[in-house]
């Protein structure tokens, strides 16, 4: 890793040292909700890390730092980890405007019955390793859309810039993303027995009504 | 001044999930917000999509908790 840094003067490796370290620990962050693996997680900084020397050059507004170095991260998990099948979904998903949306709501909630709400009972039902496993299960972009909007929190336009995509993409990713992570999620339901394949069981209503 | 222009559901599916990531505009929030007064299966829905975000916003991780990259921050330290 010394090597891409000799071509910079002290000043600049100095200027290198105080951009990079302070954000060492959102790297980290957001290298491990991705990968989960501490070992790939490590490896991913490492190489984040590495193109950063690299390319520090090319980095002008340093109150951006941040979002530059994510991006550098994202792009690097979503090269590495990124298998053909995803290439394919991906044109598929540009080319197509509104793609078949799953959502648990519509598969769960219940609206001939007042009492209660089911899909809200089954989301309790989840611990965070639920919710983390199958985040896990999605492709590399869905996964990284996911983190960045709904885990890390940010905006749709800081991810447009993080991921360097136009806004409506990171509407259109998300939008697609979310129908992904909820059909798993259903899934996971079903093998759990939460609900039937006909929809929510009915045994809480019953168990209450005893 | 122009009000705000009712809408159905179909029209308030679309602006769901930019009105749950707080990212909509103050007219489509006021209009959807409007639309949620009066229909119950889309207040749920809503209800539903905040719920389910809330928990997966409960999945980021502490970052003081992570000490991995020692040799990352060592050579990041000497340069
Ligand atoms: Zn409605």
């Amino acid at each position: 890793m010394e090597a891409p840094c000799t071509k910079y003067s002290p000043e600049e490796r100095k200027q290198l040292k105080e951009t990079i370290l302070p954000l060492l620990g959102d790297l980290e962050r957001v290298g491990l909700e991705l990968c989960r693996s501490p070992q790939q997680t490590e490896e991913l900084v490492a190489e984040t890390v590495a193109k950063a020397c690299e390319k520090f050059h090319t980095l002008r507004d340093h109150s951006k730092a941040k979002q530059w170095l994510l991006r550098i991260l994202t792009n690097q998990f979503i090269s590495k980890y990124r298998s053909k099948k995803t290439r394919r979904e991906i044109t598929y998903d540009e080319a197509s405007e509104e793609p078949e949306q799953f959502s648990l709501f519509d598969e769960l909630s219940q609206p001939v019955f007042w009492w209660g709400n089911p899909e809200q009972e089954v989301i309790t039902k989840f611990v965070d390793n639920d919710f983390r496993e199958a985040i896990g299960l999605l492709n590399e972009e869905s996964r990284t859309i996911v983190i960045m909007c709904d885990v890390e929190g940010y905006s749709y336009d800081e991810i447009a810039s993080i991921m360097d995509i136009p806004v409506g993409t990171v509407r259109s990713r998300l939008s697609r993303a979310r129908s992904e992570l909820q059909k798993k999620l259903y899934n996971h339901a079903i093998d759990m027995g939460w609900v039937s394949n006909r929809g929510v069981e009915q045994r809480t209503t019953a168990d209450e009504n005893e | 001044m122009k009000t705000n222009r009712e809408i159905d559901c179909r029209e308030a599916l679309k602006l769901i999930a930019a009105y749950v990531d707080q990212q909509s505009t103050k007219s489509d929030s006021k209009s959807l917000e409007k639309h949620l007064e009066s229909c119950r299966h889309c207040f749920d829905r809503v209800e539903f999509e905040k719920m389910l975000k809330n928990r997966l916003k409960g999945l980021k991780l502490d970052t003081s908790s992570s000490e991995m990259s020692t040799e990352v921050r060592r050579f990041l330290e000497d340069l």
